[in-house]
Formats: structure tokens, C-alpha cells, sequence
């Protein structure tokens, strides 16, 4: 546990900062060291073109983990607020969300994502929202089902005899107090964007080249794999390790509220 | 108690339905609280008294509701049951305040006293932070708090259940209502508690001077601060009683019940002989 907090917290600030720092280190070309196992000047190899691993890695950090985040931010607000409405004003507003939650879930995400990418182009903002649109539906079933018993509580006739509208007794009373199984649902939902991410960088549709994520760091491995294991064995470690303690935050969280997830 | 009243209910009923019978909670009641009187709801549980105060301002969830509730404000008299939404935002609050039954449930777990006094100040009026912080903590003080800043920033998890009541109070009174609606304030509370409760609502409302509407299946804790009380059964009023020279004085059998069902009549349990 406190290894996974540990290892969050290091990508985070890694993530931050490297743009800014390792950006002209990780694009630095040289084709005489391509391919050079791990060393004291390479310390995690180079790739086919020579490029430092290690910066690449790190560079590809704040891609990846900031593709994630902004999908599962955006899928957050989507998925809370559709769920609110639903739980809160019931109705025909409630048949509509919880038919679009139905209907969204029948799509084969990976696939659906897929054609988007397709027919609008792989650039970083897509990517955000496809994975945001496809993944919204849990969250929003989840604030829903929170909303539809809170709603009922003391406090919320309270707020209502006091003379509060239905937006202030949502946003201020509701929501807030969904937060602690939102927030486990946000960590969880944050390690599958990272693996969804990675898998469609590493087909080619995701981040495109020379751009640097984790996926495609893994994809350029895959080619050289028997030349090189380095190139893919190192961003593969940092997914496996990121999704894993992400998992075990999730987990943690969880038992922290006593909900099983 | 010559005067005018401040609010008169004629011939509301509360109906639910289940599986499309409709099931009538509340039967054509009429009352009426005359201006600054305190007035008492009497009944046992299920007699529909709380479903009467909710739907004073259409609080009663998925209820249909029948017949008029006519406020006396300052601009004439409205039926309460047929004004706008907006109107009835802007009636809840500052005309009619509640205090429910049970203060623990009654406040916002994740918000702080403070943040939830100013939240609902806003609510009603145009001002700015400071203002709303300086008449939540005028109003804490005046509910008998010793430290409002205290119980200002603290959350309800941090506060005894008697003193959650006092803050609920508090916020009742902070918007400056003409009727407080007083659901059974003291049921979920310990006896010593249940004075200080009492005597706190009497004294806010002679400083406030406001009509309240106190509900209570405690027939004596009524006849003690009561100038009127109705009797209800069953979903009806069945008696209404003023206070004369010699107190209240039941009509109806049921009544005479309901004075004589304290714990004191119970016949003392017999010794249990042990050889």
C-alpha cells in the first residue's frame, strides 16, 4: 500500500514536470548508440534510433497518465451529473439516462473506439473524449444508485423546507456526499484508462509517433523484441506497475469506506 | 387570541396512492394559527400530524394534496397550495421554518455548520459572505451556544445529538420566518435535553415574535406551553382546545385518553418473590 502510494506519487510529479525538462532529451537522436542494452549512460538502454530510454519513459509518463486523467475527469462529470439527474428527478429524465446507460454499454468499447479513431483521427483530444464517452456509465449508475438514497434523508427536506432549489440540493448536498465511492470508482477507473490507452497506442491508433506514451514506447519494443528485450520490458514494467498500485489505491480506498467495489 | 391568523388551513387532505388505491393520510383538516400563538398538534403515531406540517409547504414527497393553505403575509393573503415553485422557494425559509424530529439526520454530513448556516442565508438573501457569517454566528449565540465559533466551523459528527437540535433552531430562525413548524423536536433527544429545547424555542419565539406550530404526541408537554392545541386521530382533527382559566379541558373520551397515558398510571410491576 505504501509502496503503490509511493510509486503514484513519483510518476505524478514525474508526469509534471518532464514535459518541461526531458522533452529535448527524449526526442535526441543517435543513430550510432541504437540499441544499447541498459548502462551507467543509458541507464534503461536506447531504442532503434538511438533514443534514451529512460527520457522516453518519463516523457511518455506525462502523455499517457495525462490522457487518462483528463478522459476519467471528463467521464466523471459526465457520469455524475447524468446519474444525479437521473436518481434525483426520476421520471422521464431517468428513463432517457438509464436507457443511454444501457445502450452505451452494449457497444464493445474497444471497438467502438476503434472506428472513432478512425474516421476523426488519432490526436490527443480525441483520444480524451472516445475514452471519457465510452467509459461515463458506471459512474453514472453509481452516483445514481447513491443519490436515489440520499435523496430521501433528513437533511435533504431540510435543506428543501429551508428553502432550497433542486440544483443547489444536488450540487451541494448530494453529489458531495456520493464522493467517498466516487472517488474509488475514479481510481479504478483511472488504472483501466492507462491499460486502454497503452493497448491502442501500441495498435498504432493511439498516440501517434514521435510523439512518446507508454503504448507506443511498447510497440517500438515489440518490433525489436528479439534484438533488444529492454525496449519493451521497461515501459511495460512502468504500466504493470502504475495499473497495479492504482488497483491496490482503489482497494484501499474501498475497504477504507466499506464498500465492495 | 381576538386576532387575525397568520395562517389557515381549510379542508387539506394528504393522499398516497400504492398500486393505484389511493390511501388517505390526511382527511380534511382545518386549523387555523392565529398571529404569535403557539399551537399544538396532539396525536399518536400514524395519526398523520407530520404529513399535515409537510404538506403546510408541499414538502410531502409524491402526495397529492387537497383543499387550502392560506398565508397572511405582508402582501395579502396566498394559497400556498397553488403559488409558483419560485413563490415557494421564497415562502419556505423565511415564512414558514421547520425543525424535524430527528437533528442528526437533519444536517448535511460532509458540511461544515457554518458553511451549511451561510449556504442557507444566501439562499434567501442578496449579501456577501461576511454578513451571512456575522448573523449565523448572532443566531448561534442566541440558540444558547456559549462558543458560536466553534460550532461554526465544526461538523455535525462533532456535535452531541441536543446540540445539533439547538443549531437546527438556529438555522430555523436565521432567515427570519413568521411560523415555525416544530415536528417533533425533542422525541429523538433525552428528557433533561427536551427542557432546554423547550425552553429555547419559547424564548427565540418571544424575542422573534413568531407563531409556531409545535407537533407532539405529548399531550402534557403540550398543555404545558400550548395557547391552542387540536387533536388529531386517525387523519382528522377530532377536538380543538383553548387555553382558559383552568388550562385545557378534554371533551372528547379519546383525549381524556391521552392525558391519562402517561407512565405514571401504569400499575407498579409486583415484587417478584424469591424463596
Amino acid at each position: 500500500m505504501r509502496f503503490a502510494k509511493a510509486w503514484l506519487l513519483l510518476w505524478l510529479v514525474l508526469a509534471a514536470v518532464s514535459p518541461l525538462v526531458f522533452k529535448e532529451l527524449s526526442s535526441e537522436m543517435n543513430i550510432a548508440q541504437a540499441l544499447s542494452a541498459p548502462s551507467m549512460k543509458h541507464w534503461l538502454g536506447t531504442d532503434s534510433l538511438g533514443r534514451d530510454l529512460f527520457f522516453r519513459l518519463l516523457a511518455g509518463s506525462s502523455v499517457s497518465l495525462g490522457v487518462s486523467a483528463g478522459a476519467v475527469t471528463l467521464a466523471l462529470l459526465i457520469g455524475a451529473w447524468l446519474g444525479a439527474m437521473a436518481g434525483y428527478f426520476g421520471g422521464f429524465r431517468e428513463k432517457m439516462i438509464q436507457g443511454a446507460i444501457d445502450i452505451f454499454l452494449c457497444f464493445p468499447t474497444f471497438f467502438l473506439i476503434l472506428g472513432v479513431i478512425a474516421v476523426m483521427g488519432p490526436s490527443l483530444w480525441n483520444l480524451v473524449w472516445v475514452l471519457a464517452v465510452t467509459s461515463w456509465m458506471g459512474v453514472a449508475r453509481l452516483v445514481r444508485a447513491e443519490v436515489l438514497s440520499l435523496k430521501e434523508s433528513e437533511f435533504v427536506l431540510a435543506a428543501k423546507a429551508l428553502g432550497a432549489g433542486d440544483w443547489r440540493i444536488l450540487w451541494k448536498h448530494l453529489i458531495p456526499n456520493a464522493a467517498g465511492p466516487l472517488r474509488v470508482s475514479a481510481v479504478l477507473a483511472l488504472s483501466g484508462a492507462i491499460l486502454v490507452e497503452a493497448g491502442l497506442s501500441f495498435l498504432g491508433i493511439g498516440v501517434q509517433p514521435p510523439t512518446p506514451s507508454w503504448g507506443n514506447l511498447l510497440m517500438d519494443g515489440k518490433a525489436v523484441l528479439g534484438a533488444a528485450w529492454w525496449v519493451l520490458f521497461f515501459p511495460g514494467m512502468a504500466v504493470f506497475m502504475t495499473v497495479l498500485s492504482l488497483n491496490i489505491l482503489g482497494g484501499s480506498l474501498a475497504r477504507g469506506r466499506r464498500i465492495d467495489t | 387570541m381576538g386576532e387575525e391568523s397568520i395562517l389557515k388551513v381549510q379542508n387539506l387532505s394528504v393522499s398516497f396512492f400504492t398500486n393505484k388505491e389511493k390511501k388517505e393520510v390526511v382527511r380534511e383538516v382545518s386549523f387555523e394559527i392565529p398571529h404569535r400563538a403557539w399551537v399544538c398538534l396532539v396525536g399518536e403515531s400514524g395519526s398523520g400530524k407530520t404529513q399535515t406540517a409537510l404538506a403546510l409547504t408541499r414538502l410531502s414527497n409524491g402526495a397529492e394534496l387537497s383543499g387550502s393553505v392560506l398565508w397572511r403575509g405582508d402582501d395579502g393573503e396566498k394559497d400556498i397550495l397553488k403559488v409558483s415553485p419560485d413563490e415557494l422557494r421564497a415562502l419556505r425559509g423565511t415564512a414558514i421554518s421547520y425543525v424535524f424530529q430527528d437533528p442528526n439526520g437533519s444536517l448535511n454530513p460532509v458540511m461544515t455548520i457554518g458553511e451549511q448556516m451561510v449556504e442557507t442565508y444566501l439562499a434567501h438573501f442578496k449579501s456577501g459572505f461576511a454578513e451571512a457569517q456575522k448573523t449565523s454566528l448572532a443566531s448561534l449565540a442566541e440558540a444558547h451556544f456559549s462558543e458560536p465559533r466553534r460550532v461554526f466551523g465544526s461538523f455535525p459528527h462533532e456535535l452531541s445529538g441536543g446540540m445539533k437540535q439547538r443549531v437546527m433552531i438556529a438555522m430555523a430562525f436565521l432567515t427570519g420566518p413568521k411560523l415555525l413548524v416544530a415536528d417533533e423536536p425533542t422525541t429523538a433527544l433525552d428528557v433533561t435535553i427536551e427542557r432546554g429545547i423547550i425552553e429555547l424555542l419559547r424564548d427565540m419565539r418571544t424575542e422573534w415574535e413568531l407563531a409556531c406550530l409545535f407537533i407532539t404526541h405529548n399531550i402534557r408537554l403540550a398543555s404545558h406551553v400550548a395557547d391552542r392545541i387540536y387533536v388529531m386521530r386517525q387523519g382528522r382533527i377530532i377536538e380543538r382546545m383553548d387555553r382558559g382559566a383552568a388550562g385545557f379541558v378534554p371533551k372528547e373520551s379519546y383525549t381524556k385518553t391521552l392525558f391519562k397515558a402517561g407512565l405514571e398510571n401504569v400499575a407498579p410491576q409486583t415484587r417478584i418473590e424469591v424463596e
